[in-house]
């Protein structure tokens, strides 16, 4: 007997939902096998990573307050990959949303008054749709490549932020630390759960999958995104091209940037040179966790915000390495898509 | 700068140049044989991290680049399995591929954080390393850039004259037709993917073992994305490669050699120099549509499944 994949006439919406779950029991085994090849005990390790984050409020609040970036910014990838325009520098417009949003307080600190903070963060999306348009208009008007035009541009915003942060806008009363000012209250954002992080940007980041969601669904925008999963259909629709790049690199950008004002006026409270560590690309695991549909991007966010607080906490209690979280975004990933096969073939087993 | 200021920069640039070129030649074989896999940086990372490991338990750090060679292997064959074998989405697989091998590179070397090894020694080829200039330059490094040099050449006669690369090029221009044929559509991705994979992680292992001996995450530093670029660059010719790993290794050397000089421009701002070299080249080359086109490998990234 031996397995052979058989193309279902219909793909399965069931295996759609059932498979990140397969996923996450593999990825889940995967894991324990790892921490016991390396020599650590694996159901201690398994408690530190998925179960101590969840077993205190203020564990919770922790997972709520790593996911609302990842929220944000998968909701606007799952547009941009659905559009199959592969933004995959999603790093590099949150940076620049951290450092458009920061002008401001920059140059006048003292700066008070309820107009600031949403100033602020219209500053901050509209520094990662500024950063998105480059590579869209590279696309456009010279055909580059947007997967490494993104990437690339994720480097220099790095190198641009760690100019900034070593150098112009590094505060004179850090005692040589890099890192600008702090935020004053009036440019921070509001808690809403007093003696956590969890702040008004968490409410809002939580907001936007279901924006997402309503505009993929109700507006024109989101039919042709929906048919641009078809080049011939669009081709034959007539939906310009060229202005899909654009509004979904534009949309994802501003998202992702708006992701970054969020954490440096919220949790972080200053712009640092480590406000990155590495979003963008658990982003990336989001949308495609969510099986790039809008509503799944919530569960899928909180997942992967668990396995940042997990492995910060197997970090602190066992000595783990802090890649442990990456680790387990990455066996996720390749786990759903070998799980998602199901999605469209069924297994039959046929006689050798 | 006088003569022996610029043998040791040009000299330089051939050694940097040596991770690119050998992970781009891998990466133009997969895409020639129409798989896009995104995930070089990854399978760079677990090829440095395994050829760390084992040659600072072995001491011996041949032995690192053998297992930087087959751990790259076996990454470029879970790649293959899962879009072949099990149809995934290419892009989705890489990119997975590549944050993977970085959680995996992190999680591994966590231990070894700071920790040295002898590195690789150079072999000076006899007599032609004498030649005044050119010896310094190309014949006096380790083997791993001999062997860089070597395959961009093995990799040009093996697509343009075999024909074994003949059917590798079929199968990416268009499988099913090359499947139609009876050529072996999936052994030769399957085969084109472990190679690719393969030479990511000698390029890993060599940047481990030979061009900074001492183990920090994140020694990769997308490299493996400027080498999918010089793909692109070289519009999938492998010759190409050459001038284009030079020109991107030069312009990271340069940074290098003008801040050492005393240079008045940031260092931060200088290190983006590298990946706008990149995006720049990228643009001058795709700006005429038609050759990107023409180039392509007409199937790349595209799943293909015989239904039979």
């Amino acid at each position: 007997m031996s397995p052979v994949l058989e193309r279902r006439p219909q793909s399965s919406t069931v295996m759609r939902v059932i498979a990140p779950v397969i996923a996450a029991l593999a990825a889940t085994l995967i894991t324990l096998v790892l921490l016991a090849l390396s020599g650590k005990a694996p159901m201690e390790g398994f408690y530190a990573l998925f179960l101590a984050p969840l077993a205190t409020p203020s564990g919770w609040a922790q997972v709520l307050v790593k996911s609302a970036p990842l929220a944000l910014i998968g909701a606007g990838l799952v547009v941009a990959f659905r559009a199959r325009v592969w933004n995959i520098g999603a790093q590099g417009q949150y940076i620049a949303g951290a450092v458009a949003g920061s002008v401001l307080v920059i140059y006048r600190p003292e700066i008070t008054g309820g107009w600031v903070l949403p100033v602020i963060l219209l500053l901050g999306a509209v520094g990662g749709m500024v950063y998105a348009a480059v590579p869209a208009w590279l696309a456009i008007r010279f055909n580059a490549n947007v997967i490494l035009s993104t990437l690339m541009l994720d480097y220099v915003a790095l190198a641009g932020l760690h100019y900034l942060t070593f150098g112009p806008w590094r505060n004179p009363a850090n005692f040589g630390f890099p890192g600008s000012v702090s935020f004053p209250a009036s440019a921070s954002l509001p808690l809403l759960w007093p003696g956590t992080q969890v702040d008004l940007g968490v409410l809002l980041a939580f907001f936007a999958p279901l924006l997402v969601w309503g505009l993929l669904r109700f507006s024109l925008f989101g039919y042709q995104v929906r048919v641009s999963l078809s080049e011939a259909a669009s081709v034959y629709a007539g939906f310009s091209r060229a202005r899909m790049v654009w509004q979904s690199l534009l949309l994802s950008g501003g998202l992702a940037g708006l992701a970054g004002i969020l954490q440096v006026a919220g949790p972080i409270g200053q712009l640092q040179t480590d406000i990155s560590s590495d979003l963008g690309f658990a982003g990336i695991i989001v949308a495609y966790l969510a099986q790039l549909n809008p509503l799944g991007v919530m569960p899928a966010a909180l997942l992967v915000g668990l396995f940042y607080v997990g492995s910060a906490n197997a970090q602190i209690t066992l000595g783990l390495s802090a890649a442990l979280g990456e680790l387990l975004q990455g066996i996720l990933l390749l786990a759903l898509l070998a799980a998602n096969v199901l999605v469209h073939y069924r297994l039959r087993w046929r006689q050798a | 700068m006088n003569a022996a200021a610029w043998i040791s920069l040009l000299s330089a640039v051939v050694v940097a140049a040596t991770p690119l070129l050998l992970a781009a030649t891998g990466e133009l074989v997969c895409e020639r044989a129409g798989l896009l896999n995104l995930g070089v940086e990854g399978m760079m990372a677990v090829g440095a991290v395994s050829g760390f490991i084992t040659a600072y338990h072995t001491g011996s750090a041949y032995l690192g680049l053998l297992a930087g060679i087959g751990a790259g292997a076996a990454c470029g064959i879970l790649f293959a399995w899962l879009t072949v074998q099990w149809v995934a989405d290419q892009v989705a697989t890489g990119l997975a591929l590549t944050i993977f091998g970085h959680g995996l590179s992190g999680f591994l070397g966590h231990s070894y954080a700071g920790d040295t090894i002898t590195a690789l020694a150079p072999l000076a080829i006899p007599g032609l390393a004498s030649i005044p200039w050119l010896g310094a330059i190309f014949f006096d490094h380790s083997l791993p850039v001999y062997l860089a040099l070597f395959f961009v050449f093995a990799i040009y006669w093996f697509l343009y004259r075999s024909r074994a690369g003949l059917t590798l090029r079929s199968v990416g221009e268009d499988p099913a037709v090359a499947h139609s044929l009876g050529l072996p559509v999936n052994p030769t991705r399957h085969a084109a993917a472990a190679f690719g994979g393969a030479m990511a992680g000698f390029a890993g292992a060599f940047l481990s073992t030979a061009y900074t001996p001492m183990w920090a995450e994140g020694m990769v530093a997308g490299q493996g994305w400027i080498a999918i670029g010089l793909v692109v660059f070289a519009t999938w010719r492998p010759l190409r490669l050459l001038g284009g790993a030079w020109l991107f290794a030069g312009v990271g050397v340069g940074q290098l050699f003008s801040q050492a000089a005393g240079l008045s421009i940031n260092t931060y701002l200088l290190s983006a120099l590298p990946y706008l070299a990149v995006l720049l080249a990228l643009v001058l080359i795709s700006r005429d549509p038609l050759r990107i086109r023409l180039n392509t490998p007409a199937s790349l990234g595209k799943p293909f499944r015989a239904e039979t």
